[in-house]
């Protein structure tokens, strides 16, 4: 009885469409979460870069996937349908035999290729794109949401509402007229 | 090649395509795809991501030039080390498969044939000859699935050193790389006001 990491290898060597389509998928995983934690980690990138790259790293990292599976998977499964259908045939090669399961093999791989370069190089960043600048505009939205008017007494001193606690001065006042907050 | 296609309850007949007859050359090369690499999937997701995302980000018009410069300096620069790292790792985990199945002459040098290295069937049974039984394929498309086992145990060795590497080597060379390029961007657009 085979066991498990048997069957796998065996699987996987015997479609090789399928395990490309697999280990591609597994290697994104791997990589979206490796960048995104080193955009994190880099103090060098600015604070205001960080709010876009960092959601446009994870959106990356889930649309790769999302969409090659959405892409990829149902163009490898059709280019085996329009051969086994004999809609594509190959010139002197009989159905079954395993030269045609070898071109067949190839025509999958070529199928799973067009698939991941469409759904991860073109797609792809057309969404994230998207969906990055969505999540940061909400980030700044929250932020001056969050963010409550500060101001120092010594250079505002009309908004003190006890004045025996904060008299006005003439310091005071000069401060405040060359604040560069000063809006009129 | 579509002649007619027939659209039902929405769903799309594809019996309606043109039948396509491949020829020689055609079938040379399917043969040849048939046996790609997680290597060869690299270089063409990577190629075309060096090609194509930066023009992407550049074009976004959701924010403003300076992050989408950021971006797409950020994306050219991703593509080039993911596309370095993944064929270094994932070539080198397939070398050292290939070398564990591969048929040996009395030196230990590995026996190749128009450049590829034969793989020793009975290294492959020995260690997944079961996993193999119950595909039931003939003894042309069973050899066929052997040369490709280094391919697949290497690839999986490789992901599994990635999870580190990712950590250890993309990510803050694709940062490295992208402040590089940041700064040269920056430089020439500085040069240009200058100048204009």
């Amino acid at each position: 009885m085979a066991n498990f990491g048997q069957k796998i290898i065996a699987n996987f060597a015997n479609d090789n469409a399928k395990f490309l389509f697999i280990s591609a998928a597994i290697g994104w995983i791997l990589a979206s979460s490796a960048q995104t934690v080193g955009i994190i980690a880099n103090k060098n990138i600015k604070k205001e870069d960080k709010k876009f790259l960092v959601p446009q790293e994870i959106f990356d990292g889930l649309c790769n996937i999302g969409l090659y599976a959405l892409i990829t998977a149902p163009l490898i499964k059709q280019t085996g349908k329009l051969i086994d259908n004999g809609t594509i045939s190959f010139k002197n090669i009989k159905k079954g035999t395993s030269e045609f399961e070898r071109l067949k093999g190839g025509a999958k791989v070529i199928a799973s290729l067009i698939g991941a370069v469409v759904s991860c190089d073109i797609a792809t960043p057309l969404v994230r794109n998207k969906l990055g600048s969505i999540t940061q505009r909400k980030a700044l939205q929250q932020k001056i949401k969050i963010t409550e008017p500060n101001y120092d007494p010594n250079y505002q001193p009309f908004f003190q509402k006890n004045l025996n606690r904060m008299p006005l001065k003439m310091s005071n006042y000069i401060a405040f007229t060359k604040s560069h907050g000063l809006k009129i | 090649m579509i002649t007619k296609i027939q659209s039902t309850n929405n769903t799309i007949s594809f019996h309606a395509l043109k039948p396509i007859v491949l020829g020689e050359k055609a079938q040379k090369f399917l043969s040849k795809t048939s046996d790609f690499s997680s290597v060869h999937q690299r270089i063409a997701i990577g190629t075309f991501a060096f090609l194509i995302q930066p023009l992407i980000d550049l074009n976004n018009k959701d924010v403003d030039k300076d992050t989408s410069k950021v971006s797409a300096v950020r994306s050219a620069s991703k593509a080039v080390v993911g596309t370095a790292t993944g064929i270094v790792i994932r070539g080198g985990c397939m070398k050292l498969a290939e070398r564990k199945f591969a048929k040996k002459d009395a030196a230990g040098n590995i026996l190749r044939e128009a450049g590829k290295a034969i793989i020793d069937p009975e290294k492959v049974k020995k260690i997944f000859g079961k996993g193999f039984d119950s595909l039931n394929l003939d003894q042309k498309a069973l050899n066929n699935a052997f040369n490709r086992v280094p391919l697949v145990v290497g690839t999986l060795a490789a992901l599994g050193i990635m999870v580190a590497t990712n950590f250890l080597i993309d990510a803050p060379l694709t940062c490295k790389l992208t402040e590089k390029l940041s700064n040269i961007v920056k430089g020439k657009q500085s040069g240009g006001n200058k100048n204009g």
